[in-house]
């Protein structure tokens, strides 16, 4: 079933089929997630947040095709603001069950941590960006969409996002973006 | 440098479970939360109904005639009965899909009447209903909780906020529509807008209502007794949505 059939359910207050699209775009928002903030717990909760607001909006939300570029709409939004974000959504990550100790194989502890310390040497060279630029270089970077759809993600015209996206290369030296290329 | 950093895959249980709690999550009844969800689409709904009730062409100027003090009540029969008919048609719906699973309100709290509009609000121990109208025509806003209404307690007043706001597109003319919970103590209330204007609610059994020509918002409240001794100066708090 596509994303554009599960949404019509999810409309209807199909809370299963949110659960599908859930499971088909979690990791693509949570590797998102997890490179803008270069903290594992941080990114997890954002997953939540992101999801918990596109089924508060599902109602002025309409998927064309997919719904990542919606998902990556707000989580650009709660990456920019995620303590925010958090805080206001509390209640219901409460409630998501911790993780037990014993879950925390030393390979799994090894893997976030490098994973990790992966991001945040990325976090602090794209720091170094204007802002609009880094945002634009991102999204090219780290999701599947193409240039007409970062520029509706951003609210920017194409144009701008080419040449943000020229410009950001030039000033990240050797930075891989074979995506957007 | 590669921007790129491989990024492992969430442990499979871990995204069931959160999975399962973002499921109970949307699946839960709003509670405490209600006034979020239920006063903006009604608004919406209301807002609409009241710009047609208000400046159609055969209803000119319900503004125009505004006063500060509500005037003395004429036959209500005839909007209660019209306004009953709306709740009727509530309770049958009651628990559809996007319909409320509280019942209608039913009691007569209170009425006000000035310019050419008529307010009448229903109670219930979960809802509350606003109807308004003129002699030509009658709209409803409507809010309930799965819960009961939290007891006032020693406070003054409560719930006290604009329900309904708007404007007119094409002359500017702007209504406000206030309600809210106040004390047996309290007499009289005296709503002071952003605008300068001081409204005299309508009060009975614990409500009152009352409304204004401006999309000023209220400020502040006085409270007087019956001796008319002001009880309280409050500034009306800020809803947060």
């Amino acid at each position: 079933m596509t994303d554009e059939e599960l949404w019509g359910q999810v409309r209807a207050g199909a809370s299963e089929a949110f659960g599908q699209l859930f499971e088909r775009h979690a990791q693509a928002v949570f590797a998102y997630c997890l490179r803008r903030t270069g903290t594992w717990a941080v990114a997890e909760d954002l997953v939540s947040v992101v999801f918990l607001e596109t089924w508060r909006k599902r109602a002025s939300v309409v998927v064309e095709g997919s719904l990542l570029p919606w998902l990556y709409t707000v989580a650009l939004g709660v990456t920019r603001n995620h303590q925010r974000a958090r805080t206001r959504y509390k209640a219901a990550l409460g409630k998501v069950p911790p993780q037990h100790a014993d879950d925390d194989h030393a390979d799994d502890v090894a893997r976030r941590v490098d994973a990790e310390a992966r991001t945040r040497a990325v976090i602090a060279e794209l720091e170094k960006l204007p802002a609009g630029d880094r945002e634009v270089l991102e999204m090219s970077a780290w999701s599947d969409l193409s240039q007409a759809q970062i520029a509706r993600v951003l609210g920017i015209p194409v144009g701008t996002v080419k040449s943000r996206l020229a410009r950001a290369q030039r000033t990240v030296r050797g930075a891989l973006v074979k995506e957007a290329l | 440098m590669n921007i790129t950093p491989d990024i492992p895959h969430l442990d499979p249980i871990r995204l069931q479970v959160r999975k399962h709690a973002l499921l109970n999550e949307v699946s839960a009844k709003p509670s405490r939360r209600w006034w979020r969800f239920a006063v903006p689409s009604t608004a919406l709904v209301a807002a609409v109904a009241v710009t047609l009730v208000l400046w159609t062409p055969t209803n000119q100027d319900a503004s125009a005639s505004w006063t500060a003090e509500p005037r003395a009540p004429v036959d209500l029969a005839p909007m209660i009965a019209a306004c009953g008919k709306t709740l009727d048609q509530m309770d049958a719906e009651r628990g559809l899909e996007g319909r409320p699973v509280w019942p209608a309100p039913r009691e007569v709290a209170v009425t006000d009447q000035r310019g050419d509009m008529t307010m009448v609000v229903f109670t219930g121990p979960q809802s509350e209903a606003l109807c308004w109208g003129t002699p030509k025509d009658v709209g409803m806003s409507a809010h309930g909780s799965v819960e009961e209404r939290e007891p006032l307690g020693d406070r003054l007043f409560a719930d006290l906020a604009p329900r309904i706001g708007m404007t007119e597109v094409s002359g500017g003319t702007s209504t406000t529509i206030l309600t809210g919970r106040v004390s047996p103590k309290v007499d009289k209330a005296v709503i002071v807008t952003e605008d300068a204007l001081e409204v005299t609610a309508s009060l009975g059994n614990g409500w009152i209502v009352t409304w204004w020509p401006s999309r000023g918002k209220p400020k502040e409240v006085r409270l007087y007794d019956g001796a008319g001794v002001l009880l309280e100066t409050a500034p009306v708090p800020v809803r947060s949505r």
